[in-house]
């Protein structure tokens, strides 16, 4: 008879090691030509988007391992394979055997290692195991960072073999074809935005009209298509705030999708998504384009953006920071007494330490919500969801979230004892409610504007 | 003793080339990357941007937050390495008679160099030992890491017995070291525990210049572009 804990451990391995087969799969197999190439674009820093640090981690990184015990992959799992230190491995051996004399001269004794089609095939594995959190940067004290090694490391496959996972992929091929990940046309956009009309009148009694296409508006709006088909109330509160607070802000009909999975794994596609969401906002002639609860085209769209592509002729921001605005100049009224249930918050990494978005949701929540009760930790320390990194797009990667990347997080919110999760980006909500069904948890999840579309007075 | 003599003075000169021209040259091949993405990572200092990169370079607070022990172990070993430099600087200046103007008396120099040794040589056996029991670490060692801890404790160890049983006249070493730097050798004391623990350091000086101990230049590059970068 197996212990609940040994029962656990079979379950856990039975996750990673059927994910890993998956993974595998994907990547097929890799040819003498395409490992050479991933060689040459290894020697070419210069042209790598996060050359600067990536290579001084890569110098720097001393092997102390200090970083393990903050990831939360693996304190779930203490593996070799799954300690970030192993991950800056995979592509520092490799970039000592090739362009360091010290990893030349003494190969193996210095780290460096030959690449090969099998260890190509496990960069593949590793680095799409890693949810890209940053949290191990916080802890290194040279700064090493495995979203940036991880990042490096999936383009360099990306771009010489085109291969990465399934789901993303795929979001990306409709995202360039279609201008967003699924699939989705302007009528079908235009239904759900009645939806979320009819749904404002049944609970709030208001007719909000959500604009569209409207040149001149202050604000352009653009929610994660998640809030189309996952999270409807969040958009639905986004909509019924701007129409409270008599906000002057618009979407548009044809570029309705803040995601840009391009984020996670390619530059050219990546480059291809922000160009329409700039050229729209342009078109548009907007003074601010907002980005709904979407963690990573927050960051996308604020940070990457302007330093590659040059600054914006318009302000870019994330709603949280709009609504937290709206409240403390009290344009809009919110009653507590609408959210009496305990709620916590759940920090989504792309929203707080990529962007720095920390104190604007609680602002929010604590002027929505009765009883607010921190998560630990929380803010800049807080850990990732499991989702991250795109993780949570494949729908292969569902057991391998539950049982591993995901379950400190579950544990985190049990101990809240709250009744709600709210956090603020689409990847997490999807994440975040697995979890709950998982670990039958005594809550629901809620995204930050639901919250605030129950609380919302005229 | 003569080829041990030559050899510290070879490697003398070609540690002391690489260590200048190796520095400048990794800082400039690091300083000449460009920077791509903007790499914010929050939250960053608003105001005292140079003050808060020193606190993160001086006092490691991330590391302090994830690992106390190896902090602490840390901090001691850096401290240490610290006084035994100041204190090595003896070998080109005449730093007793510095030492006395601040309160120091010359005479426990002999003091102060063995405990920050032995400081050193315990902090380094617990690097060792981190990376031999602690799994975190030791199942990512690689032969490299292990080496070049085992070369320093050597190195250090080799000091310390020679400056106890085999002393060297502090005036002696300051002409050696001085012809050196005159590029005018004269033939070093005839000791072999003071050439051997000389060798051994100009090894790891080398070493510094091309491994890991390199982060004590690439920090500033690092904290720099997380601390201060656009995107704050």
């Amino acid at each position: 008879m197996k212990t609940d804990t040994e029962n656990q451990a079979d379950s856990q391995a039975k996750a990673v090691e059927e994910y890993e087969k998956t993974l595998e799969r994907w990547f097929g197999e890799a040819t003498k030509e395409d490992v050479q190439k991933v060689i040459d674009k290894l020697g070419e820093w210069e042209k790598l988007p996060y050359s600067k640090l990536v290579k001084l981690n890569l110098d720097l990184c001393s092997n102390c391992g200090a970083c393990a015990d903050e990831c939360h992959i693996y304190k779930t799992l203490p593996r070799k394979e799954f300690n970030p230190v192993y991950r800056v491995k995979l592509l520092r051996s490799v970039y000592q055997k090739y362009f360091t004399w010290v990893g030349k001269v003494f190969g193996r004794f210095a780290g460096a290692r030959k690449l090969d089609k099998e260890l190509l095939k496990e960069w593949f594995v590793r680095f799409y195991q890693c949810n890209m959190c940053r949290r191990c940067n916080i802890f290194c004290p040279f700064g090493v960072d495995n979203m940036a090694i991880v990042r490096t490391g999936r383009l360099l496959i990306n771009d010489v073999m085109g291969k990465t996972t399934e789901d993303m992929g795929r979001g990306v091929r409709y995202h360039l074809r279609d201008g967003n990940a699924s699939e989705m046309s302007e009528a079908a956009f235009r239904n759900i935005v009645s939806f979320w009309e009819d749904e404002i009148k049944e609970v709030k009694g208001w007719d909000v009209k959500v604009p569209i296409d409207v040149v001149g508006a202050e604000m352009f709006l653009i929610p994660p298509n998640t809030d189309y088909f996952h999270s409807l109330e969040t958009m639905e509160g986004i909509a019924a705030t701007l129409y409270a607070a008599n906000v002057s802000w618009t979407m548009s009909s044809k570029i309705f999708d803040s995601v840009n999975y391009g984020t996670f794994f390619n530059d050219e596609a990546w480059a291809s998504i922000i160009t329409q969401h700039i050229e729209e906002a342009k078109r548009l002639k907007c003074k601010t384009l907002v980005v709904g609860e979407c963690g990573h085209a927050t960051k996308s769209l604020m940070f990457l953006g302007p330093s590659l592509l040059g600054e914006f002729p318009f302000e870019v921001k994330n709603i949280l920071q709009v609504t937290a605005d709206l409240i403390q100049h009290d344009r809009i009224k919110l009653n507590k007494e609408a959210n009496p249930e305990t709620v916590t918050y759940h920090d989504p990494c792309n929203v707080t330490r990529m962007c720095g978005i920390m104190e604007e949701p609680r602002i929010i929540l604590r002027a929505a919500c009765m009883d607010f009760r921190e998560m630990t930790p929380n803010r800049d320390r807080n850990y990732c969801c499991g989702g991250g990194g795109g993780v949570v797009l494949e729908t292969a990667s569902h057991d391998f979230r539950m049982e591993v990347t995901g379950k400190l997080k579950a544990e985190q919110m049990q101990r809240t004892g709250a009744k709600i999760v709210v956090t603020s980006c689409a990847n997490c909500k999807v994440e975040i409610s697995h979890l709950i069904d998982q670990y039958k948890l005594d809550m629901k999840w809620a995204g930050v504007h639901d919250m605030v579309l129950n609380a919302l007075e005229l | 003793m003569t080829a041990l003599s030559y050899l510290v003075i070879i490697f003398g000169y070609l540690a002391l080339l690489l260590f200048i021209f190796g520095i400048i040259y990794r800082a400039w091949r690091w300083s000449r990357l460009p920077q791509g993405f903007s790499w914010g990572l929050f939250p960053k200092p608003t105001r005292w941007v140079v003050t808060s990169m020193l606190w993160k370079i001086l006092a490691w607070p991330t590391l302090f937050k994830a690992d106390r022990l190896l902090w602490a172990g840390a901090l001691f070993f850096h401290l240490g390495l610290l006084v035994l430099f100041a204190g090595h600087l003896g070998s080109f200046i005449d730093i007793a008679s510095l030492g006395e103007r601040i309160g120091i008396p010359s005479e426990s120099s002999y003091v102060i160099g063995i405990t920050a040794g032995t400081i050193v040589a315990i902090t380094i056996l617990f690097y060792i030992s981190r990376r031999l029991f602690i799994r975190r670490s030791s199942e990512i060692s690689v032969f490299a890491d292990h080496f070049w801890l085992w070369v320093l404790l050597v190195v250090v160890l080799v000091g310390i017995y020679s400056r106890v049983f085999h002393e060297v006249s502090s005036d002696a070493v300051r002409d050696f070291a001085l012809s050196v730097v005159a590029f005018n050798p004269a033939l070093p004391p005839q000791n072999f525990w003071f050439l051997m623990h000389v060798l051994l350091s100009e090894f790891f000086i080398i070493y510094a210049v091309i491994g890991k101990p390199i982060h004590l230049v690439g920090q500033l590059f690092t904290q720099y572009i997380l601390v201060s970068e656009e995107g704050s």
